[in-house]
């Protein structure tokens, strides 16, 4: 008996003894760890390490940001960083001045802007380090300015009626809409980690039927689950710099959607909710191209013979119109100068989820002119889209950022960054995070 | 037809072969009084059992009435326990017959359901309190296979009795069909005059809908938070029950077996009430469970010392289904007054009734007006009923009985939604053609109403004799003749479009059976004659056995067919032993709704051609295909029982087994139909509206719903009741019910389901799904009772032991029609291409059981009744709070909750 007593006493010592203070007890202690980031460029402009790049460090639990700036070798070294899940973001913008010394490459760009960063990424003592490649997107002139997919009050507005893209000419110059390519892409619809993602929480495209092209299934590519095309024979639709073009689902005054036999528009009943698409530049008519496929055409899919149609390039059918709020929360981008013979020689892949199910066309990354990514309500659908075309994630919110929900009638829209005479220049640093704000969906006007 | 005139002549023949036998009666007299007061009793029924004579007690109390040796005469009067008395040889002083309160305080008083002479169920006096009631629907939950249910006030009640699909909601796959046949077919009778449901006619879509399928336009609504149900009175169902409160109930007889050929319009049971009639104090009385309550008070007043009184009783429910949400509720007030007046000859008894019933149903579905379902229905009833009694004395015929009903109703139903269209063609023509239809606005509230006035008259009436042979063989013969008459003279369907958005057609190249105003004025009226032959036998044998026969012809004629209905109930009782059996045929005729449909609008939609801000033009057609189903058969059901009830030391048991065999019930079947679709050719003008040629017609199928008589539906079972002797020592009254029942559907008509991919074929034919349902029920009742104290306790068990339900059919159909509608039959090598398989049901064969699970509840009541008057109840439903899932871990359904409820009473 006394042994046994003698025996437990000098346990409870030693356990107590024994605990120290570094010992992980299951998060209650967390102590900060060093924390290391190197930033490169990419590898198409030399892959070098890249100073002054501004990195961020965003706590996914606790929402703290830590930046700081990478020095000559292009690491930045943080001492104390708390264990646990971040989003890394680095981004550093060089003067045409600047792009120039730095690679020796002329540009025609003012400014040029690269990103980089890291969803989901790991910090504890284990993990010490990461690497971030910083790439600046294709130059374009051609910008998304209004992504309109939250749609407007179910009952007393026009529900998913309403949606819009608009497309915009942040450049000084005439540029033509005609062959502008606008794809909407499939991503996951929430970050659950399973056995078909990646760490991000997106699919992991390599794991597709037909996708054998390892990694660079997810790094190279993006699938877009429909594609539309403005039509023209490539001088019809010219936009003015500063000038945009409006894309509807359908292309009437959804304000006063019926027009009746005396010519007059009959409204709902609460006009303010929703938006007046008349206007609109071009509109998705899918009837003709259900109704060639053995289908018939989607109820609410009016065809207004004043507005043209976008071309259909690829259809999936997830959708019967260019329904927006699908619940993978499709990303958007916009590409130009490929042809639609090239477009059907791509690769047409399942998603790793549901292998029988809908195929989704395979898009290089490098074709891609400006893309947007938006997340849900909740926050949780990941990222469709590599950092080089978008940092960041765009989402409609509120002034203290909380989401909005779908039905509310906003969409996000694309910072002013200056005005030049009268024409307004966006922003476009590849982040939408940073390059959107909210505002209630109206076409044709411009952030506050 | 020739035939059944001989054999009533027959029958005519042999009633009339004793009327020249002489009869050899004496005269027994005697005096009634009140058992504490000894106070006379006027207006007491005095009736000789088995016989028709009957007389009525005078002011004094005093009667006299023709007697023979060894009858049993009965003495009853509403609110008083039964006397009956034997005698050899009647003393000539006459008798003198001490009647008591029917009262807790007393021992005699039935406390639960008792079967009587076949397997008929009377429930009267405390029985009527076994079950907190809020109407007629709640008491019977006594019945043998019932069970007390979930409180469902905002449901409409209905009844099936003997039959395995009992618990199957209003129109809920998959044995809807079976209920409703059943329900329909089940007939309540208030103080011998129909209740009928037959003039009901507030459904919205009937033209395209079954008889017992809600389709998209139901008055009925489910709450998204808290699934609050409103379900108001539907047509094709049998009267709703809860309808009529119990306060001024005297007693109720089920018959769930062979009814006599009086009663018709039937096929699965009757249900018969009388009412309180004669003196009574007042009496008061509140009741309250969970978010429903009811206040309520009676009076019988005494007009003259003849017994000559008026009863009135008044009554109001309100029940709230969630009272936190307060979204579905259901309201009711009613009103009765019944006068009896007697002839001081004790010749003459006549009843006249007036009775008042309003409800309301209301509910919304969503969280506001713009979402969901917002239904009101509102039900006003007005009933006449007269019972006219008269004895001819010393003439031929003993006496003639007359009874007379009137119902006239004023229905309201209406059903709100809100839609959010974007402006969509909206072809509802009242003409046939091809025509530019309007669009809706983009953006209204729907309104579908039902303005119903319906109108049902009951008239039976019958002369009858009493014979008694030589050899003591007593035949009670009745002739009778019975008409009734529905129609319906509200303004009808309509709505605020002239039409439904759900029923027209949402694309090009789409044909839908929409939708139109119909006024009942289109709606004939409904009759039905009857005549019938009953003969009640009876014959009493040495040692105490003795026989009854009762035998009926029933000729009925309903929607122009005629159908001749024998039935007979049989009992031969021994000492302790009774054999009883019976077997009858009897008809349901349909309901005015399955009838008179309205006409049937297809409407197609050819083309929509919108260029905003300057025209909308859709171009429509729209053909009418023949209205109504006007050769309804009545639904037919034949009914045979047999069965023994033994008397042990100990106890008495009561088996009964029984086979009803349901035929031509009402149900839906697919007509196909070939209609020509026009083809249009568009001009178009530029910004003008464009127009539009009519190039020619095209042949095009269409599959309509018709409603036919085509379900067939077995039941088989076995019911036991058992009554304990009451063990003195403890006053604990023990009783026992048990039933097992198995029923197989089977309808009669195919199914078609339209082939898309291949164009040389038009429609895949299924055989219809048959299913094979079993039920077993049981229940035990403990009655503790202490007349003294006017306490009774009472534990009551619901005992669930068997469900089981396998639906038989097939996913791949069995022929398939061409597009000249020429049947083939589908050979092994198609069941292998796709297009046989293109039009796979997602539902072949199932089966559902509880894999040997069973489910008891437990129930408790307490009544103590003060000597100030007041009296206590106190219920609780499933007392030990007990939850039922079964195997897939679902809610087991009709499993009642824990409810506390109370009701309280003041007599003066």
């Amino acid at each position: 008996m006394k042994k046994q007593l003698l025996f437990l006493a000098l346990s409870l010592l030693m356990i107590l003894t024994g605990c120290r203070k570094e010992d992980d007890f299951g998060g209650a202690s967390l102590q900060p760890v060093p924390f290391r980031v190197s930033v490169k460029f990419d590898a198409g402009v030399g892959g070098n390490p890249a100073k002054n790049a501004a990195v961020s460090l965003k706590n996914a639990s606790t929402g703290d940001v830590i930046t700081g700036t990478t020095d000559d070798n292009g690491e930045l070294k943080f001492t104390a960083v708390l264990p646990g899940q971040y989003t890394i973001n680095a981004s550093l913008t060089l003067s045409q001045q600047q792009y120039f010394e730095t690679f020796g490459i002329t540009t025609s760009k003012p400014e040029v802007f690269f990103n980089g960063g890291q969803e989901n990424a790991t910090i504890n003592a284990n993990v010490s380090s990461t690497a971030i490649t910083l790439s600046s997107g294709t130059v374009g002139d051609f910008v998304i300015k209004q992504y309109y997919y939250a749609g407007s009050n179910t009952t007393q507005g026009a529900s998913f009626r309403d949606h819009f893209i608009e497309i915009y000419n942040n450049s000084n110059e005439v540029l033509y809409a005609d062959g502008l390519y606008i794809a909407t892409l499939e991503g996951n619809t929430n970050s659950t980690l399973t056995s078909y993602t990646l760490p991000t929480g997106q699919y992991d495209w390599s794991q597709s039927t037909g996708n054998n092209i390892g990694s660079a299934a997810n790094t190279d590519y993006v699938y877009a689950s429909n594609i539309i095309k403005v039509p023209g024979t490539g001088t019809q639709y010219p936009v003015q710099p500063g000038e945009s073009i409006v894309i509807a689902q359908s292309a009437i005054n959804h304000k006063a959607p019926y027009t009746n036999n005396n010519g007059v528009n009959v409204g709902i009943q609460n006009p303010a909710l929703t938006v007046d698409l008349s206007t609109a530049d071009f509109e998705t008519y899918l009837g003709d191209y259900e109704i060639s496929n053995g289908g018939t055409p989607y109820v609410y899919d009016i065809q207004n013979p004043a507005v043209p149609d976008m071309g259909i390039v690829y259809w999936n059918g997830v959708s019967k119109d260019l329904l927006l709020n699908l619940s993978s929360r499709p990303a958007l981008v916009i590409f130009k100068d490929v042809t639609d013979a090239q477009i059907a020689s791509y690769a047409k892949v399942p998603n790793p989820k549901d292998l029988a199910g809908r195929l989704y066309m395979r898009l290089p990354k490098d074709i891609i002119m400006d893309g947007i990514d938006i997340t849900n309500a909740a926050l949780t659908a990941p990222k469709d889209l590599p950092n080089k075309i978008d940092a960041g994630k765009a989402y409609i919110q509120d002034a203290a950022g909380q989401s909005y929900a779908d039905y509310t009638g906003y969409a996000v829209i694309r910072k002013t960054k200056s005005t030049i005479g009268n024409r307004k220049v966006l922003e476009d640093t590849n982040n939408s995070t940073n390059d959107f704000v909210t505002i209630k969906a109206e076409p044709r006007t411009f952030a506050p | 037809m020739p035939k059944i005139v001989k054999l009533n002549k027959k029958i005519l023949l042999f009633v009339f072969q004793w009327v020249a036998i002489s009869l050899n009666a004496q005269t027994l007299s005697g005096v009634v009084v009140d058992a504490d007061q000894r106070k006379p009793i006027s207006g007491v029924k005095v009736g000789i059992e088995n016989t028709g004579i009957w007389t009525v007690t005078d002011q004094s109390g005093n009667f006299s009435i023709r007697y023979h040796a060894n009858e049993t005469v009965l003495f009853s009067r509403a609110g008083l326990l039964e006397e009956r008395k034997t005698y050899t040889t009647p003393p000539a002083s006459g008798i003198s017959v001490e009647m008591q309160m029917a009262s807790i305080r007393i021992k005699e008083v039935e406390l639960s359901a008792r079967k009587k002479n076949f397997s008929e169920i009377e429930i009267k006096e405390e029985a009527l309190q076994k079950i907190q009631s809020f109407s007629l629907g709640d008491v019977l939950q006594q019945l043998p296979g019932q069970f007390i249910k979930p409180m469902a006030h905002t449901e409409m009640k209905n009844i099936v009795l003997r039959t395995a699909t009992g618990e199957t909601p209003f129109y809920s796959v998959p044995d809807a069909e079976d209920f409703g046949n059943k329900a329909f077919g089940t007939q309540l009778v208030i103080n011998d005059i129909a209740v009928s449901n037959n003039g009901n006619m507030q459904q919205y879509n009937t033209a395209s809908s079954g008889p017992f399928t809600n389709g998209l336009y139901g008055f009925n609504v489910t709450t998204n938070n808290d699934k609050g149900v409103i379900t108001p009175a539907l047509p094709n169902y049998g009267a709703d029950l809860r309808q009529i409160p119990t306060e001024n109930i005297e007693k109720i007889e089920v018959i769930a077996g062979i009814p006599d050929a009086k009663y018709g319009d039937l096929t699965s049971g009757l249900i018969k009430v009388e009412t309180k009639s004669g003196k009574r104090p007042l009496q008061i009385l509140t009741s309250l469970v969970e978010g429903t309550y009811q206040a309520g008070a009676s009076q019988g007043f005494q007009l003259n010392e003849k017994g000559d009184a008026l009863n009135v009783s008044l009554n109001y429910m309100n029940t709230n289904f969630s009272p936190r949400t307060g979204d579905v509720f259901y309201k009711r007030y009613a009103g009765n007054l019944l006068w009896t007046k007697h002839a001081a000859n004790g010749n003459f008894r006549n009843r006249l009734g007036l009775d008042y019933m309003q409800d309301l149903n209301e509910g919304q579905s969503g969280e506001d007006m713009y979402h969901g379902i917002y239904v009101r229905t509102t039900n006003k009833q007005f009933s006449l009923r007269n019972n006219m009694n008269l004895k001819f004395g010393d003439a031929f015929l003993d006496g003639f009985n007359a009874n007379l009903g009137v119902t006239y109703g004023d229905q309201n139903s209406m059903r709100r939604m809100f839609y959010n269209t974007q402006a969509k063609p909206y072809p509802v023509s009242m003409t046939e053609g091809v025509y530019y239809a309007d669009y809706t606005p983009p953006q209204y509230f729907e309104y579908n109403y039902v303005d119903g006035n319906p109108l049902n008259i009951f008239l039976d009436s019958d002369v009858y004799k009493t014979i008694k042979t030589s050899k003591d063989w007593i035949h009670n013969v009745s002739l009778g003749i019975n008409y009734r008459y529905s129609d319906n003279f509200g303004a009808g369907r309509s709505s605020n479009l002239n039409g439904t958005f759900s029923t027209v057609p949402s694309t090009i190249g789409n044909a839908n059976t929409g939708n139109r105003n119909y006024d009942f004025d289109q709606v004939n009226s409904m009759q039905q004659f009857a005549a019938y032959l009953q003969n009640n036998i009876f014959k009493r044998f040495a040692n105490s056995t003795s026989l009854m026969v009762n035998t009926g012809l029933r000729y009925d004629l309903q929607n122009k067919y005629s159908v001749l209905s024998p039935r007979v109930n049989a009992s031969y009782r021994m000492k302790n032993l009774i054999l009883r059996g019976g077997a009858g045929l009897a008809t349901k005729a349909p309901s005015l709704n399955m009838i008179y449909t309205g006409p049937r609008y297809i409407d197609m939609l050819l083309g929509d051609y919108r260029l905003p801000g300057v025209y909308s033009v859709a171009i429509a057609q729209t053909i009418i295909a023949p209205a109504n189903n006007a050769d309804l058969k009545p639904s037919k059901s034949w009914r045979t029982e047999a069965g023994f009830d033994y008397k042990f030391p100990f106890a008495t048991i009561a088996l009964t087994g029984y086979r009803n065999l349901l035929f031509d019930g009402f149900t839906t079947y697919s007509n196909i139909i070939e209609l020509q679709r026009a083809k249009v050719e568009i001009i178009e003008n530029g910004t003008a509206q464009p127009t539009f040629d009519i190039v020619g017609t095209e042949n095009f199928y269409y599959i309509q719903s018709l409603q036919t008589n085509g379900l067939d539906s077995e039941d088989t079972g076995l019911e036991m009741i058992v009554n304990f002797k009451k063990i003195e020592s403890l006053n604990l009254n023990i009783g026992l019910r048990a039933t097992y029942v198995e029923t197989v559907n089977n309808k009669t008509v195919n199914s078609y389901v339209r082939a898309t991919e291949n164009p040389d074929i038009a429609y895949g034919v299924f055989s219809p799904y048959t299913s094979t349902t079993q039920a077993s029920r049981a229940g035990i009742n403990l009655d503790y009772h202490i007349p003294d104290a006017g306490l009774i306790i009472s534990v009551s068990s619901d005992h669930f032991l068997l469900d089981s339900r396998i639906s038989r059919g097939t996913q791949y159909p069995e022929y398939y029609l061409d597009n000249n509608l020429v049947s083939h039959a589908v050979t092994a090598a198609d069941l292998e291409n796709n297009i046989i398989k293109e039009m796979r049901r997602s539902r072949g064969s199932d089966y559902y059981d509880l894999d040997g699970k069973t489910f008891h509840n437990f129930h408790l009541r307490v009544s103590k009744d003060f000597l100030s008057g007041v009296r206590i109840s106190v219920y609780l439903n499933n007392m030990f709070n007990l939850k039922a899932f079964d195997q897939y871990g679902r809610q087991y359904a009709g499993f009642t909750p824990m409810t506390f409820g109370g009701n309280l009473s003041y007599q003066f």
